[in-house]
């Protein structure tokens, strides 16, 4: 269990979070709230990339995470099964293979990153985070960029490699997703 | 394109040439500029003694040691210093002393402690360590904090960190560093075997052909050098270009 009690976090004078509190139990939680308010701050809280101002943050020691940051950091100069194996040590290469041709096209496999469009690296950001051995695994706007189609799908395929983790995702426009939790920042 | 740039390049240097030669006949006397023909006369002619080779064969294996000296030594100080910033403090002091002392002073201390045969590894070590170590502590110092922060998360292994994350972020760096310091190393290398004396190397002929007057041979030292200095360079970056692919 995730829990954030009263989290207050400031960038130079500017306030992003202030007195926030949620808990992530189980199952998926949708965190929503218009750009800005400081959905993607949380996260990174979350995952230990920030630290609070002030506030209680409770995460067991050995929760492992996934995670599809905003801005993809996918390694741009390697190819998207390199991008998937990097960082996925127990994934085998034709199932690394597997799960890219399900959401990308076949000939994505030996691309590079830093060759495909924003749309395919943001799929491949979340193939990457699904295929890894995690408890929990957190995205931050995987539908960005994508259109209608493509976000079903991966929608789809999130559902299907979630495997009982815990879910995390941010978003908002909250389409498809009306199974998860909702907890709203504002 | 590219043979035009290398038709460019070749009518360049032979324009060089040619004015030297010019220079050479007007000044003519050959201990005070010897031209091109002469100098690679000399050149033939050393190429039929054996010490040649041998010479060139030392002062360029002792020059590429002292440069593998200094680059793991740069290397791992570097890495030491992006960790712990203490040891950057600690050891920033020396390395800007090492930078601007002059290569003479480090040639004459190294004499001393060391002998004549040990010179040129010494020296060339000091001249590519702080190369290494700055290069590589810049490079450290930019990589992508991002990126660093996603290899966290999904824990990766410090050798995939290495291969995907700080070499290509290290990449120029690497390149620019080994390029500079072979130069700067067989430079201050010669040097140090001109001022040492160590038998069978470059900085010996140089200085055999200085005392005898023989302006044609001490050029043809020097184009041994320079070329010697282009081949190993050359070498040594494809290696590099090769491991950072």
């Amino acid at each position: 269990m995730i829990e954030l009690k009263n989290i207050s976090k400031s960038f130079e004078d500017k306030k992003v979070l202030d007195n926030f509190s949620a808990v992530f139990d189980e199952g998926g939680y949708l965190l929503k709230g218009p750009s800005g308010i400081g959905k993607t701050t949380c996260i990174l809280l979350i995952l230990g990339l920030l630290k609070p101002d002030e506030g209680e943050l409770n995460i067991p020691d050995n929760m492992r995470f996934a995670v599809c940051f905003q801005e993809n950091r996918l390694f741009e100069k390697e190819t998207a099964l390199t991008n998937i194996l990097a960082v996925n040590e127990n994934v085998s290469n034709e199932a690394a293979t597997q799960a890219i041709c399900e959401l990308l096209p076949e000939d994505s496999v030996n691309k590079k990153a830093g060759e495909m469009s924003g749309g395919m690296k943001r799929r491949l950001a979340v193939i990457r985070a699904m295929l890894h051995d995690s408890d929990a695994v957190i995205l931050d706007e995987p539908f960005t960029g994508l259109d209608d189609a493509s976000r079903d799908k991966t929608i789809s395929f999130i559902r299907k490699y979630l495997n009982g983790r815990l879910l995390i995702i941010t978003s908002h426009d909250e389409r498809g997703l009306d199974d998860l939790k909702v907890i709203s920042i504002d | 394109m590219k043979t035009r740039k290398y038709i460019r390049t070749t009518l360049i240097v032979l324009i060089w040439l040619v004015i030297w030669q010019i220079l050479a006949v007007i000044v003519n006397n050959s201990i005070l500029l010897s031209g091109p023909v002469d100098t690679v006369k000399a050149l033939i002619d050393l190429g039929t003694q054996p010490s040649f080779y041998l010479s060139v064969g030392a002062t360029a294996g002792k020059v590429l040691i002292g440069f593998l000296i200094g680059l793991v030594t740069g290397t791992l100080l570097s890495v030491l210093s992006y960790r712990f910033s203490l040891v950057k403090d600690f050891l920033s002091p020396f390395v800007s002393v090492v930078k601007s002392i002059p290569v003479v002073s480090f040639i004459i201390i190294a004499l001393i402690w060391a002998g004549s045969s040990n010179v040129t590894v010494i020296v060339s070590s000091v001249i590519a360590f702080p190369i290494f170590y700055k290069n590589i502590l810049e490079g450290l110092s930019v990589t992508d904090k991002k990126m660093l922060d996603m290899a966290k998360v999904f824990q990766m292994k410090t050798s995939k960190k290495i291969r995907y994350i700080y070499l290509p972020s290290l990449s120029s760096h690497i390149k620019s560093a080994v390029s500079l310091a072979i130069g700067m190393a067989f430079r201050g290398g010669i040097t140090a075997e001109v001022v040492g004396q160590p038998l069978r190397s470059v900085g010996n002929g140089l200085y055999r052909a200085k005392i005898n007057l023989a302006t044609s041979e001490m050029l043809a030292w020097t184009l041994t050098a320079v070329l010697a200095a282009f081949i190993i360079e050359r070498l040594i970056s494809f290696i590099v270009k090769k491991v950072l692919k």
